[in-house]
């Protein structure tokens, strides 16, 4: 059995090693009567100093993760308010296309220009016409997300490691290092990051190892297994001296004006009315798939930008949310998003980038701003549930 | 209560949890730089299980860090508080959603909860040392070895609004600072989450002379559980349970002779059962991982001065307390030629007082930095 140690026990050996280190120190203790002491202090100095430097320069606060978290919880609370509200709207919208589909074939389309959304009990004070407001209730900022809105929960999430196979994507110029390698790692240690803090989550990736995969065979991949979200990763790469950032793409379906005057024209028939229906059922899903998948954009780049500029420092561009039409996500049916979560012509993140503690610190920021996503969605329905 | 007393017969030096205590005659440190006398400057030991504090006004505290919730709006009445921090989640644990804002060594942040429970934690920690509204608080908190640079600015983020200035320093090294241990010397210091080694050169460590192992208490908790239930698979016991017997009991190697009985009812009813194999076993199952890293930390040290490392181990930690555990690195020692182990004295502070020196030793115009760049 070891004895037992307190402060000053070793003080002795410690100021004899430090004059066999650094004969310097004596200089010190010519004044000071305590040589030993003296240098003692003086390396004591130097370290204590250097802790300082070291955290002034390394370990700066994640501004922006702080933020985004707040920020969160705040847009959570008025998601929350908000949410009531805004289902009511949409009851009353789906609620006066069935009680119009009622009475449709005894009322002349001219006899009400608002048929579908204000059946004659319902004396609302300034009723649109339902298709319009059927758009005007899709094309709305509002505070609750659509799958709050329907109390969506997330419980399957497919990760897709870009490349792979004979498709090596970027290759590292001065390690040799494949995109298509750090895509895998990233994502699986992601994965199995998300498995273990929830047992109820079911991730499945398109490739497990080195092999290559169709951009639509990976869509597919997730639409067969109902997928809640898709999530495919990258590695950016600029030309020239741009060393570019962390940004993260959407799909998003565009808006059609002849779509929309061709359904609000056929509001009055009674098929049209059910035509309608389906179209804004549709079109409620087109919307539900891009709107989360911008929330979801937004929620992954705050956390992917946020923890690479704490580790690296200013040096790392923030290049947002932004759209684009990818192949992979043409195909996929629900919230999907392209995440460029590193750049590979940084000559110093290249390095690191060979380093699988530091893919595991990306695949961390990922799985966090999954989870973020999920926790939203969760705290939202919570609250409604709640009458919060 | 029972815990508690678990908790005393492991570890002597502990005091009892949230009482305000003076240090010793001796063992108070004034603060030798402070810049003002408005300031308070603070050593925190942030740990997976339980969290110390020490302030340069003489105060000393640790809690467990724990932060639970009422279950239902019942359970908030019956205990009056939204949140419930520290060894009070233990009291009312049946009526909370209780969790460890810590994990592994480092910040659980995953979600909004867990955000609120840091920050819970770090507010705990502070209002129970107090300090006057016109003191500038400036604080060291001691963080796991090879904790990465996220999760120190995470360690920032939690005490960002409660102290004036921070510095966030590696956990091994505060314990040696605090004990004069600069200069090949290595220290070992087994937590609740990790185990973190770190060797001293005199400098400020660097990463390769830091490791983390993430075999620490919270894996002997989980191996001793299921060895007892593969051996007694009709006893019935918590985790609860099982960590209070490892406190009062844990050993490796021959240090505990005999059986350990101890007290699990099996379909209703009272048994004795000799928990001694299992805990041993449980125990022991770190020694490998450690042996690993030991050995590795060594042998890329300075082959000059690796015969003075080897005489300069120190064991800091709750789980120093193990028994036997300083004659089993000892016997690893003795693979690379032999060395002397010790084991801390104080090892629920040793952390936060060396957090503390540091604290004490920085230079004020260093304060005074942190502070406009935080």
């Amino acid at each position: 059995m070891g004895d037992q140690c307190a402060r000053g026990d070793l003080a002795t050996s410690l100021s004899s090693h430090l004059l066999s280190i650094d004969p310097s120190l004596n200089l010190l203790g010519e004044n000071s009567g305590d040589p030993e002491r003296a240098a003692a202090q003086r390396i004591k100095g130097r370290i204590v100093a250097g802790l300082a430097e070291d955290n002034l320069r390394g370990h700066a606060r994640p501004s922006s993760v702080k933020h985004t978290a707040r920020c969160g919880a705040k847009a959570r609370r008025r998601q929350a308010h908000w949410l009531g509200a805004s289902g009511v709207v949409l009851l009353l919208v789906l609620l006066g296309i069935n009680m119009l589909g009622k009475s449709a074939p005894d009322s002349p389309p001219t006899e009400s220009p608002h048929p579908l959304l204000v059946p004659p009990a319902m004396a609302l004070p300034t009723p649109a016409p339902p298709a319009e407001e059927a758009e005007q209730f899709l094309r709305a900022e509002r505070q609750v997300p659509l799958a709050q809105l329907f109390q969506l929960g997330v419980r399957h999430i497919v990760l897709d490691p870009g490349h792979g196979g004979r498709d090596p994507g970027t290759i590292g110029p001065r390690t040799g290092i494949m995109e298509k390698e750090i895509t895998l790692d990233i994502c699986l240690q992601a994965a199995a990051e998300l498995r273990a803090r929830n047992g109820q989550l079911k991730i499945d990736l398109t490739r497990t190892e080195d092999r290559a995969v169709g951009l639509r065979e990976r869509a597919r991949f997730a639409n067969e297994r109902g997928a809640d979200l898709f999530v495919s990763v990258h590695i950016n790469s600029f030309a020239g001296g741009d060393y570019g950032g962390i940004e993260t793409y959407y799909l998003g379906f565009p808006s059609d004006p002849d779509a929309e005057a061709a359904a609000s024209r056929e509001n009055v028939g009674g098929t049209a009315r059910i035509g309608e229906f389906e179209a804004l059922i549709a079109r409620l899903g087109a919307t539900l798939k891009e709107e989360e998948s911008v929330h979801l954009a937004e929620l992954l780049q705050a956390r992917l930008y946020g923890g690479m500029r704490t580790l690296r420092g200013p040096k790392v561009g923030d290049y947002g949310v932004r759209r684009a039409p990818f192949l992979v996500l043409l195909d996929s049916e629900m919230p999907s998003v392209l995440a460029e979560v590193s750049l590979i012509n940084d000559p110093e993140e290249e390095v690191r980038l060979t380093q699988a503690t530091y893919r595991g610190e990306i695949a961390h920021q990922l799985a966090l701003g999954l989870e973020d996503y999920i926790a939203a969605i969760d705290d939202a329905v919570e609250a409604a549930l709640s009458g919060r | 209560m029972l815990l508690e007393s678990a908790c005393l017969n492991f570890a002597p030096n502990i005091r009892s949890p949230v009482a305000t205590l003076r240090l010793e005659k001796g063992q108070k440190v004034a603060a030798k730089k402070r810049k003002t006398s408005a300031d308070l400057l603070v050593g925190i030991d942030l740990g997976t299980a339980r969290s110390a504090v020490v302030t340069s006004a003489g105060t000393a505290m640790w809690d467990r860090s724990l932060v639970g919730w009422p279950r239902d709006r019942v359970a908030k009445k019956l205990i009056g508080k939204s949140v419930v921090i520290g060894n009070e989640c233990l009291q009312h644990r049946l009526a909370l959603d209780v969790t460890r804002p810590l994990r592994d060594g480092v910040i659980r942040k995953s979600t909004t909860r867990d955000e609120a429970a840091i920050h819970a934690l770090a507010d705990h920690l502070l209002e129970l040392v107090g300090a006057d509204d016109d003191q500038r608080i400036l604080a060291v908190i001691g963080a796991p070895a090879e904790a990465s640079a996220y999760n120190k600015a995470l360690l920032k983020d939690a005490f960002a609004e409660l102290v004036d200035a921070a510095m966030v320093v590696s956990e091994p090294f505060t314990v040696a600072y605090g004990l004069d241990l600069l200069i090949d010397a290595l220290v070992i210091d087994v937590g609740a989450g990790t185990i973190d080694l770190c060797i001293m050169r005199g400098t400020v460590p660097a990463a390769e002379d830091q490791r983390t192992i993430p075999q620490a208490g919270d894996f002997i908790d989980q191996q001793f559980m299921e060895r007892l239930r593969a051996q007694y698979p009709q006893a019935q016991f918590t985790p609860s349970m099982a960590v209070q017997w490892k406190e009062a009991h844990a050993f490796v190697g021959d240090a505990h002779a005999g059986p350990l009985e101890v007290s699990m009812p099996v379909a209703g009813a009272p048994r004795q059962h000799d928990i001694s194999a299992a805990l041993r076993g449980a125990c022991e199952s770190i020694l490998p991982h450690l042996r690993e890293e030991l050995r590795s930390l060594i042998a890329g040290f300075d082959p000059e001065f690796q015969e003075r490392v080897r005489q300069n181990v120190l064991l800091a930690g709750g789980g120093s307390q193990i028994k036997g555990l300083d004659a089993a690195v000892e016997e690893m020692l003795e693979e690379l030629g032999g060395g002397h182990v010790r084991v801390v004295e104080d090892p629920l502070f040793a952390g936060a007082n060396g957090a503390l020196a540091i604290a004490q030793d920085t230079d004020p115009e260093d304060w005074d930095r942190l502070e406009q760049a935080k």
